[in-house]
């Protein structure tokens, strides 16, 4: 599903030139539920805005779902985050004027999904997050995991084949996360691949594989077993 | 205080600034303009005629009657009107002065001048021995004409001219212009046109025609020959002016009566204050003041809303970077003048611009108008009322800004 | 994508309240400045007689003498605009126009024939006939008079709406009978309600927003009648006015004078002709002055007279000025708004949407505030104007003709043309002012503004 390939990413300034990532390689299969985790500063912001072709690579190739997405315009790179990304923020990210029905509605309406299609999707999204009674509120009224669940809401109504997830539970508390962590395995089990960023060690091993970035470049990977994701989840 | 720092911020988020700076350019450029237009305006609206104004009317009486004695009527009329009870004077003349209308010849000091580019254009206006009582219009060097001078009206305007008569009075700027060394009473000046020479008998003081912006002909309505006529009829025109507070009643029992004090088959043609008159040429000039200062102040007001918006924006902007100035140990004070020292900065950067753009404006204007350039006392004033202002709208941002708790430097936002 | 732009553009002006209505209303007082100011530009600088450009021609001749200028006029290259009498007579022989009209304005007492109506002053033109087919016009009852009453006295007259409105009620008084003056005159015509604006054929009295005549009259009469000028101009400053004929011979009186052409071809004849004259009367003595006869259409006459005013003009150009300070402001604001929204737009870009989609959504959402204040802009002008309106009335006697009150409630009318130019101003105002914070918005990288908040 994802394929990076000597990934490299510079940041310049005036003075110092900062290699945010360095021949980073990096294969992820379809389905596959990965963790990212570093310590800040190492890199796995940066590998997410790769990843989610909010940043452009310097250097190397990266391939997502068959299709070379190393080298596109803006606009391409747009289109496929709306048609093939489904972006989770750990500050929720809602966009605070829009209803809970807005929010899940505006990256439809950037891929001009017809009217009758969008409500259906929106509808079933809302459903799977258990939304549906509160899409007439405004994000500041809902509390934190709900804001949450709503933003998931709107990564998946577009059916994406990536969800990329930044901390998606930094800002919750644990039964909280707990039920965020457990819908994006749900999701995941639906065969939607998930890259996710976090640092808490408890919620990585709840991965396929949890793969460790420091300093900008792969250090480790592990490979779950099925017994830790069991008593992880226990 | 940090001003390098302050700069170079400003400088790493010029847009905003820049475009501050362009409105306050601009709104300096128009308002010292307008300004001046408005302050020239009112100069000319208030200043001294020299004439009685408020205690003075006009009358017209017309008659229908066409073997009317319009010479013996005259007579008559002015003799009524001057014994009136409350009435100071009162005398025929050419039309009433603060109006449109008027009257004008070329004058010189010999019969050479008048056929040179040195003829004195000067309004002219005809009256009996008491029109300068009738204006209320002080003298200063010698007398009106005298009574006998005065005579019987001629049947056309051209007649009149052809019987001008030996005595004249002016005003003292006409006397200047004519005699810039002085000593133009008693002097002969000639008439153009008619080219005959008169004698100054007197020298007014002072009075203005009427109000008139810097051309070239308004000098015309302070050069004003007096000259002892009665103009043609048949339609009689006279100017009364009555004793404080008795205007209104006069002018109420004068058009009652005077039509049928003689014969003719006569009618009141027109009845009106002096202060109507004056009040009616200057209409425009004062309606173009008062547009022009809402103008002014409107534009002063979205230029305040537009420093205060860009104030406001960084406060919010800001809000972290703030919160952690107060966590270090700047006072509230320190953080309101950071705001105040910034968009004094802005506001002076515009403002340098805007002397630029006014005088630009100004020079257009002067030439347009014909008023003296721009005097340079406008820009600066123009500039500290926007310092002021700017400080003023920036006021309440700056104060929110001062109130940032030092805490919000620790919290994530 | 439009219609979800706009509800997007609307639902972020709710959001701060006070913001847009501040913006709202800055560009609504900027349009309505420019706007009341554009509106008396646009009536001073209409054309009276459009359908006549290239036929009508006003006439001068160069008749001064040879002095320099004394600094009294702004344009010394002109002629002066009126005609001595008797050059105009010259004129009037030319076989070459369609029509001429030489004319001048005088004042009569109109004495009525219902004892009820006080006497009143009328304003008479005294014109030769042409007057009426050459300026088109129009007659509501009866017509003019033929060429033959120009030249000895006939006692007809063609009287304005007014004068038949005041007088007889507005019946069709064709034939009845009306004393100016002491003398009795037989009415062969009624006009309508014509006003031609600026009234261009004589712009010298009352200026040239002032209503026609009360009462026109053949020429016939200033044979008999002549013009009784109350002040006198003369071509000669050394001009000998000694009895009634002098101010002729001495060229104290003055007409106005038109002539109608019918091609470029008679129009060249014509200057040759006046051109011509000139030069014979430079043999006795007068048109000092190198050849310069001006025989101008009315475009050019009302340029030459500037009927538009400086006036005018300031006005416009503050107008405008204020107009710049609020798209200069409205930028501002919009600026600082959409980048204090940035981490929103981050998210949107995030969720796919393209600079593109960005960049539009942002410039609708100043192009609706434009709009908006437009709409509000061209109430707050009507408001001005009727404002102006009532301001020009007070100014106004109550005795005065109706027609000059029409006159001046048109002069600040706001017609179709006017409506079209203030939408098109806020919205001109509307992409000026947000282009550039759209552009900027748009290119803000996405991934900016994800982690911040």
């Amino acid at each position: 599903m994802i394929a990076m390939n000597n990934v490299g990413k510079v940041f310049r300034t005036e003075l110092v030139e900062t290699h945010a990532l360095r021949n980073f390689s990096l294969e992820v299969d379809p389905g596959e539920f990965v963790a990212i985790t570093g310590h800040s500063g190492s890199g796995k912001t940066t590998f997410l805005n790769v990843a989610g072709l909010l940043e452009e690579l310097d250097t190397g190739t990266y391939e997502l779902d068959g299709q070379d997405v190393s080298r596109l315009t803006d606009t391409e790179r747009s289109g496929i985050r709306n048609q093939k990304i489904g972006f989770i923020f750990q500050g929720f990210n809602l966009i605070p004027d829009l209803d809970i029905y807005d929010n899940v509605e505006a990256p439809l309406h950037y891929r001009r999904v017809p009217a009758a299609e969008r409500k259906e999707r929106i509808l079933a999204a809302l459903d799977i997050v258990g939304l549906t009674s509160r899409m007439k509120h405004l994000p500041s009224q809902l509390s934190g995991g709900q804001q949450q669940r709503a933003a998931i809401a709107r990564a998946i109504a577009g059916d994406p084949r990536v969800i990329l997830a930044d901390e998606p539970t930094g800002n919750l508390d644990t039964t909280m996360s707990n039920q965020i962590m457990d819908m994006l395995e749900q999701i995941n089990a639906g065969g939607t691949t998930i890259l996710m960023v976090t640092h808490n060690p408890e919620l990585a091993v709840r991965a396929h594989r949890q793969i460790h970035i420091v300093d900008g470049h792969i250090d480790s990977i592990r490979q779950s077993t099925p017994r830790a994701v069991a008593s992880a989840s226990v | 205080m940090e001003i390098r720092a302050l700069l170079s911020s400003l400088w790493r988020s010029r847009t905003g600034p820049i475009l501050v700076a362009a409105q306050v350019a601009v709104t300096l450029a128009v308002v010292v303009n307008v300004a001046y237009i408005v302050q020239q305006r009112l100069s000319v609206l208030n200043a001294d005629t020299g004439i009685d104004i408020p205690n003075i009317f006009w009358v017209t009486v017309a008659a229908q009657d066409p073997n009317y004695n319009f010479a013996a009527a005259v007579r008559e009329d002015l003799a009524y009107l001057n014994g009136l009870p409350g009435v100071v004077a009162a005398s025929t003349s050419n039309g009433p002065p603060q109006s449109w209308w008027m009257m004008g010849l070329p004058f010189g000091t010999t019969q050479e001048q008048l056929q040179q580019p040195s003829a004195v254009p000067a309004r002219v206006f005809l009256g009996t021995e008491k029109y300068f009582d009738a204006l209320g219009l002080k003298f200063a060097a010698g007398k009106p004409f005298d009574a006998g001078i005065v005579a019987p009206p001629a049947t056309g305007m051209n007649e009149t001219i052809a019987n001008w008569p030996a005595q004249v009075v002016v005003t003292q700027a006409l006397a200047d212009k004519l005699f810039p060394q002085g000593g133009a009473l008693g002097k002969t000046i000639w008439v153009g046109l008619v080219n005959r020479p008169s004698t100054i008998v007197g020298i007014v003081e002072h009075m203005q025609g009427v109000p008139s912006m810097g051309s070239k002909l308004a000098e015309m309505q302070y050069q004003i020959v007096f000259a002892p006529i009665i103009p043609a009829g048949p339609t009689a025109f006279y100017l009364v002016r009555t004793q404080p507070g008795k205007r209104d009643a006069v002018m109420a029992r004068v058009e009652k009566e005077i039509a049928d004090l003689q014969p003719g088959n006569r009618f009141v043609q027109r009845i009106e204050t002096l202060e109507k008159t004056a009040a009616q040429t200057r209409f425009g000039m004062r309606s173009s003041v008062i547009i022009l200062s809402i103008v002014g102040v409107l534009v002063l007001a979205v230029t305040m809303i537009g420093v205060a918006g860009l104030a406001a924006f960084n406060v919010t902007t800001r809000t972290k970077q703030l919160g952690t100035r107060r966590a270090i140990g700047a006072t509230k004070f320190h953080i309101l003048r950071y705001f105040m020292v910034e968009n004094w900065f802005i506001t002076t950067t515009g403002a340098l611009v805007g002397c630029v753009l006014a005088l630009a404006a100004g020079v257009r204007l002067s030439t347009m108008f014909q008023m003296p350039r721009l005097p340079l006392y406008y820009l600066v004033a123009g500039v500290i009322a926007l310092w002021l202002l700017g400080l003023l709208a920036v006021l309440v941002p700056a104060r929110r800004a001062a109130s940032i708790s030092p805490a919000t430097a620790t919290r994530m936002v | 994508m439009l219609l979800h732009d706009v509800r997007l553009a609307l639902r972020s002006l709710r959001r701060n309240p006070v913001l847009s209505a501040l913006m709202v209303l800055t560009i609504a007082v900027g349009i309505a400045a420019s706007m009341i100011a554009i509106t008396l530009y646009h009536a001073r600088a209409g054309h009276p007689i459009p359908w006549k450009e290239d036929k009508l021609y006003a006439v001068t001749l160069d008749t001064r003498d040879d002095e320099p200028d004394q600094g009294y006029s702004r344009h010394p290259e002109y002629p002066p605009f009126q005609l001595t009498w008797r050059d105009a007579q010259s004129l009037y022989e030319s076989k070459i126009p369609r029509h001429a009209a030489m004319m001048f304005r005088s004042n009569r007492l109109l004495s009525p024939p219902s004892r009820t109506l006080k006497p009143f002053d009328v304003v008479v033109r005294v014109t030769t006939a042409d007057f009426f087919p050459m300026f088109d016009v129009p007659f509501r009852y009866g017509g003019g008079w033929p060429r033959s009453s120009d030249s000895a006295p006939d006692n007809v007259i063609v009287i304005s709406k007014y004068i038949n409105d005041k007088v007889f009620g507005g019946i069709n008084s064709v034939g009845r009978e009306l004393t100016l003056s002491g003398k009795p005159y037989r009415i062969i015509g009624v006009l309508p309600a014509w006003m031609p604006q600026p009234r261009f054929y004589d712009l010298n009295f009352g200026g040239a927003f002032d209503i026609p005549e009360d009462i026109y009259m053949p020429f016939g009469w200033a044979r008999v009648e002549p013009p009784r000028p109350q002040s006198l101009s003369c071509v000669r400053n050394n001009a000998k006015v000694t009895g009634p004929d002098s101010i002729y011979t001495e060229d104290c009186v003055w007409l106005a004078y038109w002539v109608e052409l019918d091609s470029r071809a008679a129009l060249e004849r014509f200057q040759q002709f006046v051109d011509n004259y000139t030069r014979d009367e430079k043999r006795g003595g007068r048109f000092p002055r190198a050849l310069n006869n001006r025989i101008v259409n009315v475009s050019t006459w009302l340029e030459m007279n500037d009927v538009v005013g400086d006036e005018s003009r300031m006005q416009v150009g503050v107008g405008l000025a204020f107009l710049a300070v609020c798209v200069l402001n409205i930028f501002g604001l919009m600026l600082a708004k959409f980048l204090s929204a940035a981490p929103v737009t981050g998210v949107r870009r995030a969720l796919g949407a393209s600079r593109v989609d960005i960049v539009r959504q942002h410039l609708i959402e100043v192009v609706v505030v434009g709009l908006i204040g437009g709409l509000v802009g061209l109430l707050l002008s009507f408001g001005g104007l009727a404002l102006l309106r009532l301001m020009f009335a007070a100014g106004l006697e109550s005795s005065d003709n109706p027609a000059r009150m029409q006159m001046l409630q048109s002069l600040n009318h706001m017609d179709f043309t006017m409506i079209l130019l203030a939408t098109a101003l806020s919205l001109a105002t509307g992409i000026l002012a947000g282009i550039y914070p759209a552009w900027r918005i748009g290119r803000l990288t996405p991934a900016t503004f994800l982690k911040t908040q």
